[in-house]
């Protein structure tokens, strides 16, 4: 086999283990050349299903068809991105951390098997977390700790689906499945955690603001994204999705709005627009799948644009907090304006997810699901407002909260760099003249013109309606509000109350254990000082007795003997 | 936000509102379009936008006042 023939992904995770041993010039050659070489290898490789057998089982270890494809020519110019971001951080963990991650979500996408599946899927656990340690405060290690946590618990949960959906099923192919079982609502669950459902999101909006500057941009594109990339190919028009994506996409909004960290809030509209993917997966006609996989192309690019402009903010200012920046315009005005084409590019015309989000859109209303359109075109406004508006006015224009702007030092070339080309893949993938390009990597035959003029004027009147309301807000003086305080989240239910309950059950078992502990040494001790007063050399036993005495007490015990055995 | 921006942006928003009511009037009563799906028959994206940002901020305002916590609390 040579290089060219290695599964797609394994690229990277190869690059990474050489990079172990490299210099950290020669690594960040490494970092950008490897996706550019596994791009260039995507675009040669035919369609394709390796098989292998394995314990018995037939493993598909790499498919490579339409709806792959998509995911992975996006986490390949996504890898490219990111690593251009982070090519000035000599840090070898994480260039290791980042190449081994990128490769397993990559090597995901490409599986046609569960079990090749779930090798990947762990694999991108256990490296994705070194991103967030490599932060290396005591925040980032417990929020890495408990991400490490839910991410295995994922694992867990789909190793369980896949082995008793192969005990049931008698096959471990990575195809469609039914929710007819135990075990497939084990994958849906395993899956479901990692693309941030309801209730099991927390471990997103906790550990992704705890990432490097860096390590976070990378997070922000893959994981998730993987996630929905299982449940297109795993669960399409599964129809509690549909609901499960409507809470998803609204429920974060409000924690959005009101987070004081902007890592965090990217965090949270990141979750929201995995909702709008997630009932599209649930809607499964063709548009729809369409709709999610153009989206999830779309989304990498503007949320990761979003947060390089964030991290950049960070890198310069020392802080990503709305309660610490404002007047930052004078400071950083191209960071500015790379910023607010990531925040266009969430709805606008002319910008990625104008092309995206509406195929969703309208696979929901052909599907005449009145509600879930209503509720997600509600959604769409107020992402817009609680990241799209937020983020570039709270940085950039609002009043300094100190009086002052906080001073801002020179960020590297190379991150400026990154994001003018995650600017310009925005826009050129969502301009008219761009977006067929897109559409034509979709796995389905689709007939969809974007750029009507109904289209166009409507969307530009839900989102100037939207900004005309939050600034006539930001006037009235009831916003910005943020005041350094933290959000509690869902997750405070296991952090704070169950927490307590586990230290109390922790202290009382401890307590009885040292009182079983004690008691026990104490019986051992008296059983010791018993023996001794008996057979000690003090003892009863050890006294010097007379032959005739010890004689007396044989008769006594004899007599005692024929006593018992004669009555 | 200046009087000069927001007033434009006001203009703006009014602007794209008529011309959306108008290419739905044009759409129903001219050519008779079949109202096969609700984005053709809905037409109150402006409502929908400027209720979400209400929402959204003062939803935010009310999720401090209950939920939030000075510096973390801990948390």
């Amino acid at each position: 086999m040579s290089i060219i023939d290695l599964p797609p992904g394994m690229v990277l995770i190869l690059a990474a283990m050489v990079a172990v041993f490299l210099p950290h010039n020669i690594r960040r050659i490494v970092l950008i050349g490897a996706p550019v070489f596994g791009f260039l290898q995507l675009i040669d490789f035919p369609p394709v299903a390796i098989s292998a057998s394995f314990f018995g089982m037939e493993l598909t270890t790499v498919r490579v068809d339409g709806l792959s494809l998509v995911w992975g020519y996006i986490f390949y110019i996504a890898a490219f991105i990111s690593g251009i971001y982070h090519m000035h951080v000599n840090d070898r963990m994480q260039d290791v951390a980042a190449l081994s991650y990128m490769g397993s979500a990559i090597g995901v996408v490409f599986a046609g098997d569960l079990v090749t599946l779930f090798v990947y899927w762990e694999l991108t656990a256990i490296t994705s977390v070194f991103l967030i340690f490599a932060n290396r405060t005591e925040e980032s290690y417990q929020a890495g700790m408990r991400y490490l946590l839910v991410q295995i618990a994922s694992g867990v949960l789909l190793l369980g689906g896949i082995v008793m959906f192969w005990q049931e099923k008698g096959t471990v192919a990575f195809t469609a499945m039914e929710l007819d079982g135990l075990a497939t609502w084990l994958i849906l669950l395993g899956f479901g955690v990692k693309a941030a459902f309801p209730l099991l999101h927390t471990w997103l909006p906790d550990a992704y603001p705890q990432g490097t500057v860096s390590g976070t941009v990378i997070l922000s594109s893959f994981t998730t994204k993987m996630a929905i990339y299982t449940l297109v190919r795993g669960f399409p028009g599964t129809e509690i999705l549909i609901w499960i994506g409507v809470i998803m996409a609204l429920f974060p909004l409000v924690f959005a709005m009101a987070e004081n960290d902007l890592r965090r809030t990217l965090a949270y509209s990141l979750n929201t627009q995995l909702g709008f993917m997630v009932v599209a997966v649930g809607i499964g006609s063709d548009l729809a799948i369409n709709g999610v996989a153009a989206h999830a192309f779309a989304h990498i690019l503007y949320k990761s644009l979003l947060f390089m402009a964030v991290g950049s903010v960070l890198y310069r200012t020392g802080t990503a907090k709305v309660s610490e920046l404002g007047g930052q315009w004078p400071n950083m005005k191209l960071t500015a304006i790379l910023c607010m084409i990531g925040a266009l590019s969430m709805s606008a015309p002319l910008f990625a997810s104008f092309v995206s989000k509406s195929l969703i859109l309208s696979s929901v209303a052909k599907d005449q699901q009145l509600l879930v359109w209503i509720l997600l075109l509600f959604a769409a406004a107020a992402v817009f407002v609680n990241s799209g508006l937020k983020v570039p006015y709270a940085i950039f224009f609002a009043k300094p909260r100190g009086g002052q702007p906080r001073e801002a030092k020179r960020e590297p070339a190379n991150m400026t760099l990154a994001m003018i080309i995650g600017a310009v893949l925005c826009i050129g993938v969502g301009s008219p003249w761009g977006y067929q390009y897109l559409y034509d990597i979709l796995p389905n035959q689709m007939e969809y013109a974007p750029y009507t003029f109904g289209h166009v004027i409507t969307q530009l009147q839900l989102l100037l309606f939207a900004a005309l309301g939050f600034f006539w807000l930001v006037r009235s003086g009831r916003y910005p509000f943020e005041n350094g305080a933290a959000i509690r989240d869902v997750d405070w239910i296991v952090r704070v109350p169950v927490m307590r309950v586990v230290l109390a059950i922790n202290a009382f078992l401890g307590a009885a254990g040292r009182l079983v502990r004690s008691g026990l040494v104490e019986c051992v001790h008296a059983v010791i000082d018993l023996a001794d007063r008996i057979v000690g050399s003090n003892g009863v036993a050890a006294r010097h007795v007379m032959v005739g005495t010890g004689v007396l007490w044989l008769m006594v015990m004899l007599l005692g003997y024929l006593l018992v055995y004669l009555f | 936000m200046s009087n000069k921006w927001f007033n434009g942006l006001l203009i703006l928003a009014i602007l794209a509102g008529l011309i959306d009511l108008g290419h739905t009037f044009h759409l129903g009563y001219h050519k008779h379009m079949v109202f096969e799906t609700p984005e053709v028959w809905i037409n109150f994206y402006g409502f929908f936008g400027l209720i979400a940002a209400l929402l959204v901020v003062m939803g935010a305002i009310i999720l401090r006042a209950v939920v939030g916590a000075r510096d973390g609390g801990g948390v």
